[in-house]
């Protein structure tokens, strides 16, 4: 297992060590992983929560095996462009949760301008920053993401499970993630079967389901782009490796 | 002598911010405290858009009290384009106002367990009775808000979803087994607290200071003359290199600073004498969970939420009136301004947070105490950081 090299075990308990840190966002994906509410208890008790403003005493990132990112990072914020350094150093493996550190979310919109600091404008997801990009293994799409995906997340992370793993993995790579891209990705290709999953899965109601010609339909002003439409499409993985079967 | 001493990222608060404290002999003679997360730009992003998009987007201003930034954006642009609620939409909004207070206020005592518990076994005991009370405030947040986090039910005219009855009578069948849950975890709260006030030898005024309150009703909120906001920049306030890198505006009510939350809306509705100090506003803030879930049941019981609740009509104003739009968060007052034009696009958006005015609360509370005790100060102020650099 990726975490059980030299260096854990000379600690003496064997536990993962888990970090949580936040960029620019809005501490809700943090929030979402405490609103697993009993199973959150069972996780702060099995894993080592070692790092988040939060819920720790810390103030200096220790070394860890997971970090957990939310947010992007503003680029002209001193503060954060140290932070990502760190994060270089310190952790393993990263795991880009939700909207904004995965894909941009709602970042992609802010345009800066606004006071006491206008030069705050270009908002950069964790996934596109090529200092930190060999260590992004997973990204987990939502804005926030569901509290059960990421229990389902940890337990798979945990366990090793490589299957449940994959999409996740390949999620890193993806930059289509607005619903425009259900449509041209789905619907115009003709993949569309009309089930209905991207207008359950969207946190914003901008996809809608259209009853007359059972397909999606899309507000455009109502989208964060945060990529749980085409996660949760099953038709949206065919550009993927498919499994074989012989 | 003086000494100046600053601190960067205070731990259990939310998001990253700063202390700024002239320290002379181990007392805080003068202190600032500020927000150091990037400005996101919601009021510039949201220029030129649909004002209909507005609550689905400013509800992502924060992931803790996400509900009543929806609220009060939904409140403002109603305001300014003249939109008739159903009162039914209303009482369910207020019911959501106060199902994220309960959620967002135990999430800080979750936060502070770390302080009020030595025993790591003691605070997994006492968080995982939280949980149980912060599920149910999530299931009411869920079933009427259409999501926990980010609810996008609420809407410019009212609420997209009515709230079936046979859902109603489920959530009020849980009801009475939650506020027992919540009154033991509130006294286990109050031990833990007292525990902590005697082991680090805090007196009971630690903190106090004498600036007015601002709040504008106990439960939802009433409107308030915005042209009393005005706001000092960081450069006005602050010296050396922090007027460069804060990163919140300081709002003053009446050209005054003032505190807003669980403190103020009981001195202004309730009667309440303040005693001065932040120990209370641990205390009144767990009393209000109590007085806010006996008031979700008052409401669900009293009304009936099927039908209509969604008034659907195009915003559309001249560009000239400014709406309001107040909600009383669990932090304290919420206020959004808005103007609209004439093809429902918004030219103009101001946002005044909670967060953003208790900031010379809690500089003046740190008048007067040790400085290695200030972040106790700061934790006990609740502050929402990321709200502050909205």
């Amino acid at each position: 297992m990726f975490y059980r090299d030299k260096l854990s075990f000379e600690d003496e308990e064997l536990k993962l060590k888990v970090g949580f840190l936040h960029f620019s966002s809005c501490s809700g994906c943090q929030v979402a992983f405490l609103d697993m509410f009993e199973e959150a208890v069972e996780i702060l008790d099995t894993v080592e929560l070692v790092y988040s403003n939060m819920l720790t005493k810390k103030r200096d990132l220790p070394p860890m095996d997971v970090a957990f990112v939310e947010g992007a990072l503003c680029i002209e914020d001193p503060h954060h462009l140290h932070l990502i350094k760190e994060l270089q150093k310190k952790a393993k493996l990263i795991v880009a949760v939700g909207g904004c550190a995965s894909f941009g979310g709602v970042r992609r919109l802010s345009c800066g301008n606004q006071l006491p600091q206008p030069q705050h404008q270009s908002f950069v997801p964790i996934t596109e920053i090529d200092l930190v990009k060999s260590k992004v293994k997973y990204a987990i799409p939502g804005c926030p993401p569901n509290p059960s995906l990421l229990y389902s997340f940890l337990l798979a992370l945990l366990e090793v499970n490589e299957e449940f793993l994959l999409p996740f993995e390949l999620m890193t790579f993806s930059t289509k993630v607005s619903g425009i891209d259900i449509f041209t990705e789905v619907v115009n290709k003709g993949f569309c079967v009309g089930c209905g999953t991207c207008s359950t899965a969207c946190p914003t109601r901008a996809i809608t389901y259209n009853y007359e010609c059972s397909k999606p339909a899309f507000s455009p002003g109502l989208c964060v782009h945060c990529g749980s439409c085409l996660a949760a499409c099953p038709q949206s993985f065919k550009p993927y490796p498919q499994p074989t079967y012989t | 002598m003086r000494k100046v001493v600053k601190l960067e990222g205070i731990p259990l608060t939310e998001g990253h911010s700063g202390l700024y404290l002239e320290v002379e002999e181990g007392i805080v003679k003068k202190g600032f405290y500020y927000a150091l997360v990037p400005v996101r730009g919601f009021e510039t992003l949201l220029l030129g858009k649909d004002s209909r998009v507005a609550p689905t987007i400013t509800t992502r201003i924060c992931g803790l009290c996400q509900v009543t930034h929806a609220i009060a954006s939904a409140r403002a642009i109603e305001d300014a384009a003249g939109i008739e609620v159903p009162p039914e939409a209303e009482k369910l909004r207020e019911v959501l106002g106060l199902a994220v207070r309960i959620y967002n206020n135990l999430l800080h005592q979750i936060v502070v367990s770390e302080d009020l518990f030595p025993e790591r076994r003691e605070q997994l005991a006492f968080i995982r009775e939280v949980q149980g009370v912060r599920k149910f405030a999530g299931t009411v947040l869920e079933t009427i808000g259409g999501e926990i986090i980010h609810s996008p039910n609420v809407k410019v005219g009212g609420v997209s979803e009515p709230l079936e009855e046979f859902v109603k009578e489920k959530l009020l069948s849980e009801i009475d087994g939650v506020l027992e849950k919540l009154k033991n975890s509130f006294s286990v709260f109050k031990e833990g607290l007292e525990d902590l006030w005697r082991r680090e030898g805090l007196s009971e005024d630690f903190g106090s200071h004498n600036l007015g309150y601002f709040a504008t009703d106990l439960y939802y909120g009433n409107s308030v003359p915005f042209e009393k906001f005005t706001f000092l920049l960081p450069q006005e306030l602050l010296e050396g290199e922090l007027r460069r890198r804060v990163t919140n505006l300081f709002p003053l009510f009446d050209g005054k600073p003032v505190e807003t939350g669980p403190r103020a809306r009981a001195v202004l509705f309730k009667g309440y004498t303040p005693k001065g100090g932040v120990k209370e506003l641990h205390l009144l803030r767990g009393e209000e969970n109590i007085e806010a879930l006996l008031r979700i049941k008052e409401i669900l019981e009293s009304s009936r939420f099927e039908g209509e609740l969604w008034n659907q009509k195009t915003p559309s104003s001249d560009g000239e009136t400014l709406g309001v739009g107040v909600h009383e968060a669990p932090r304290g007052t919420n206020v959004h301004a808005v103007k609209v034009d004439k093809s429902g696009k918004i030219v103009y958006y101001k946002i005044v947070v909670p967060t953003e005015l208790n900031f010379f609360a809690v500089g003046e509370a740190l008048r007067g105490i040790p400085a290695t005790k200030a972040e106790y100060v700061v934790r006990a102020y609740d502050p929402c950081i990321v709200c502050a650099a909205h």
